[in-house]
């Protein structure tokens, strides 16, 4: 079943490439490049309709890809939205019977209270609310049955499917989202990211949710509940969000980056919270890479420095495996590393930034970073350094969503 | 000496879980009643005085296993808050927690029961059929009650069903390889969720509203004017 859909879509995409290349033929630049808007758009119409079919973790999939701004067209990024919203939870029964097959006995053991009915059903999971016997109130992400069996399965076709497409960006992409999605589905390894980050960031005033461990396994994460609203919640509601939240919001990124040499990779709205107390929480980190290496933070670092030095950054790029000629190095300077720059500059290191005002300008940055990979020179360069950039322009766009207007000085 | 009823109910609960316990080692058809007597520390004749025959455990064993099943649920803490369907999921799943320990044992019932099909095994389950069907048609009335859904037509049949999908169930449950028989657990979810989507939507009645037209209207009549004519 998952191959004959994944081989459809395949099918697909390739007739619709052959389609554009054939109409492109002998027509004007501007003819071709409405041709191409075009074919994006039926190859996301295409992926989002076969991987749909795979319901969980094909809309896990589609999931991230709809990160990629600029892959998937509007109206098919309104259709994934709308395709979460219409996730049926798992019966109580069924969360039941997972949590005693998970945690090994059954839940009246473990938990004073538990409420049925799910909070939120998303791709891989669901979210119940619970109280322990010791008294804490906690929520629980429980996944779906078979769903890290049929992810790593799917993976794996999706990824052979990918390797006979012709279109670039979706081919990377989808090799790019593979490991995030893989990491995903072990909550363990969720539950040691939070640890982590809850280490480093409590005393610096961001809420990260205590672990129960006594109730965690690979598939069930409980933690100790958050009070507050989502910053998605605030939006649904047309609730104000105070600009001091998405300042911390701003220095977790980067602080965790520079500092604690991680990366949230989905910096999305329904991740960060306002607690009632005002402050900032953070609560999901399943696509979460702690231990970055070394030099691709140093590079990060060095580009967001509002004077660059020339041979620290060409040394960064080096380090990456960017091929650099030795004495090109002022040229690769000029040509991809200072106009990256000057546009990073107008956010970042910015006293009074308006971030709706800047729209045009992240997503260029965004299409810079994807075009790096056509450059010679950097088509050895880490692979994780563009997801890490990437992640930094979807925390762009989330403030610009909020029209957050804040000082991005570091 | 006089047994209490207690304890006649303990010995035969003793002699079906000492005949399971025995299956695990040996293949059902090579025990024997002394043998099973002895494992339950009893003497071969008191053997004769709960179970017949050899075979009568095996019925004897579904019985016993619903029974304590459908006493069980009444006393489970949810059991008052939850719908028809939840209801009957729980029956189902208390009864796969009773008889998980003794699978191998339950295999060979079922081989013997419903595979092979042993004559007799259709008579003698008849009370354990009626035991469940009768919960079944309690369950629904009140559920009826409660509003939870209109009273649906063929109630007898339909309690038959459930029985029938019980009894598939457990056929299932013995195949299932998935961790802690979660599989087993969606099965029974999705299907009981059919069920309540028929019952919500009211497509019990109106199917057999359209049955009964078909019937009054095609046979009935045309058999009343055969009839006249003749």
């Amino acid at each position: 079943m998952k191959s004959k859909v994944l081989g459809e879509i395949a099918l697909r995409l390739a007739l619709e490439e052959i389609s554009f290349r054939a109409n492109s033929l002998f027509k004007p630049q501007g003819k071709v490049d409405s041709l191409k808007d075009e074919k994006n758009a039926k190859a996301g119409e295409i992926l989002l309709n076969g991987l749909s079919q795979l319901r969980g973790s094909g809309l896990k999939i589609l999931q991230n890809l709809a990160l990629e701004e600029g892959l998937l067209p509007e109206p098919t990024l309104r259709k994934i939205e709308s395709a979460f919203d219409q996730i049926e939870p798992l019966s109580g029964m069924v969360v039941r019977k997972i949590l005693k097959i998970e945690l090994g006995r059954p839940i009246e053991e473990v938990f004073s209270d538990f409420n049925d009915q799910a909070i939120a059903a998303a791709s891989l999971g669901q979210v119940h609310e619970a109280r322990m016997k010791s008294g804490e109130d906690v929520v629980l992400k429980v996944q779906y049955p078979h769903i890290a069996r049929d992810i790593h399965q799917e993976i794996r076709l999706l990824k052979s499917v990918a390797s006979q497409l012709s279109n670039d960006l979706i081919r990377r992409t989808i090799h790019e989202i593979s490991d995030h999605i893989l990491w995903e589905v072990d909550y363990l390894r969720e539950a040691e990211n939070l640890e982590t980050f809850r280490k480093f960031w409590t005393a610096k005033g961001v809420l990260i949710p205590e672990v129960i461990r006594s109730a965690s396994t690979e598939r069930v994460l409980t933690q100790k509940r958050v009070r507050g609203h989502t910053l998605m919640e605030l939006e649904r509601r047309g609730k104000p969000i105070s600009s001091s939240i998405f300042r911390a919001t701003f220095d977790f990124f980067y602080t965790s980056l520079f500092d604690l040499k991680a990366v949230h990779f989905d910096p999305h709205p329904g991740n960060f919270m306002v607690t009632s107390e005002g402050g900032l929480a953070v609560v999901d980190f399943g696509a979460v890479k702690v231990g970055l290496p070394e030099p691709e933070v140093f590079l990060m670092k060095a580009l967001v420095e509002p004077t660059l030095d020339q041979a620290l950054v060409i040394e960064g790029y080096r380090a990456l495996g960017a091929q650099i000629e030795a004495g090109g190095e002022a040229q690769f300077f000029q040509s991809v590393v200072i106009p990256y720059h000057e546009n990073l500059m107008q956010i970042v290191q910015n006293p009074d930034c308006h971030f709706r005002q800047k729209r045009e300008l992240i997503e260029n940055l965004r299409k810079t970073i994807l075009q790096q990979s056509s450059n010679p020179s950097l088509a050895q360069l880490s692979p994780e350094l563009s997801t890490v950039h990437k992640a930094n322009f979807s925390l762009f766009q989330m403030l610009a969503r909020f029209g957050a207007q804040i000082s991005t000085q570091l | 000496m006089k047994i209490s009823k207690d304890q006649k109910k303990k010995n035969f609960a003793l002699l079906l879980k000492a005949a399971a316990r025995l299956s695990q080692k040996k293949d059902f058809a090579e025990l024997t009643m002394r043998a099973i007597a002895s494992e339950a520390k009893m003497s071969e004749a008191a053997i004769y005085n709960y179970f017949p025959t050899k075979e009568s455990l095996l019925t004897g064993y579904l019985h016993w296993s619903i029974s304590e099943a459908l006493e069980k649920v009444k006393s489970h803490p949810s059991f008052l808050g939850m719908n028809f369907s939840e209801r009957l999921h729980l029956v189902i799943e208390s009864h796969l927690e009773l008889i998980e320990v003794d699978r191998d044992f339950v295999k060979q019932v079922y081989g013997h029961l419903f595979v092979q099909s042993i004559p007799f095994a259709q008579s003698s389950l008849k009370e354990t059929r009626k035991l469940y069907m009768d919960f079944v048609d309690r369950e629904m009335e009140e559920a009826v009650g409660r509003n939870e859904m209109t009273e649906p037509p063929f109630r007898g049949l339909l309690c038959e069903l459930f029985w029938d999908f019980h009894v598939g169930v457990i056929y299932y449950w013995l195949k299932d390889e998935s961790r802690g028989s979660i599989n087993t657990t969606q099965v029974i979810d999705l299907s009981l969720n059919i069920f309540n989507e028929l019952m919500r939507g009211g497509l019990m009645n109106k199917v057999y509203q359209l049955g009964h037209f078909l019937l009054k209207e095609h046979v009935l009549n045309k058999l009343f004017t055969l009839g006249k004519t003749e």
